[in-house]
């Protein structure tokens, strides 16, 4: 079977990102984005997922911190 | 005496200096403040206790930035070892998104962002959303994602340290991605 349906497609897309496809697999994942706008989308939009994550991984000061009882609480543990 | 008062203030000074940058980092990866709390705690007293293993060979940020990612991985693992039985890429997790003859639900098709994708990147609202998307994930899909995607290693490696079959790995890591992605459409790009 040379068609492969949506679901399988986007099974590919992740597997395709670790390049896990056989060559047949990589020929049914090009045919069905060729015909697929939705599927296409998906792998695009998903790449992009990847990379936004990575970045956040990457960022700086989200101004996130602990409290100043909480630090104390450490520091006191330090000392025990 | 005076060497007890000399340790607090260097203690004080560790956690002063370091320790919201501990929690920023470890609350990007894994589910709860209180986790991150704790394992940021757990690193300084790791850190304090072994204090002589410190030579002052890498700076103290950097030290206790690889006792994070230790305490980080030990976490992974807990979390990872709540996965005992075989997962089934057909289970419910992506059921909502394809219908009987595996096609998208109209519901669940990728639609074309409103958004600017590569604006939305700079902006931290962006980044509050994808954040409440992580959140979203299962636990261990979370972790799964976090090892992958934040920390860069390789599947292989992941399989090893979680002690998950290569079809679970990629069970939980595939339904995490699908899942985020609808979840960034819905609640940034299309709302």
């Amino acid at each position: 079977m040379i068609f492969i349906h949506c679901r399988q497609a986007v099974d590919f897309v992740s597997k395709r990102e670790e390049l896990k496809l056989s060559r047949k697999e990589v020929i049914q994942l090009k045919l069905h984005l060729f015909i697929c706008a939705g599927c296409r989308r998906f792998a695009k939009q998903n790449a992009y997922v990847l990379r936004a994550m990575k970045r956040y991984g990457e960022k700086g000061d989200d101004g996130k911190r602990l409290t100043e009882g909480d630090k104390e609480g450490i520091v006191k543990g330090m000392m025990e | 005496m005076e060497e007890t008062v000399k340790s607090q203030a260097e203690a004080s000074q560790w956690v002063y200096d370091y320790s919201d940058m501990l929690y920023r980092y470890a609350l990007q990866r894994v589910r709860s403040a209180e986790t991150a709390k704790d394992l940021v705690q757990d690193t300084f007293l790791s850190a304090w206790r072994n204090y002589e293993g410190y030579r002052g060979e890498a700076s103290v940020k950097s030290w206790l930035f690889v006792i994070l990612k230790r305490k980080l991985i030990d976490y992974y693992r807990r979390v990872a070892g709540t996965v005992t039985e075989a997962l089934d890429v057909d289970d419910a997790g992506e059921a909502r998104f394809f219908n009987r003859s595996d096609h998208w639900l109209r519901s669940a098709l990728p639609a074309v962002w409103r958004e600017d994708e590569e604006s939305s990147l700079e902006k931290s609202e962006f980044y509050a959303v994808l954040d409440g998307c992580k959140r979203k994930l299962k636990e261990v899909q979370s972790a799964v994602f976090t090892m992958k995607y934040m920390e860069d290693l390789d599947s292989d490696e992941i399989c090893k340290v979680l002690d998950l079959s290569p079809s679970n790995y990629w069970v939980l890591l595939h339904r995490a991605k699908v899942q985020l992605r609808a979840c960034l459409e819905m609640n940034w790009f299309m709302r």
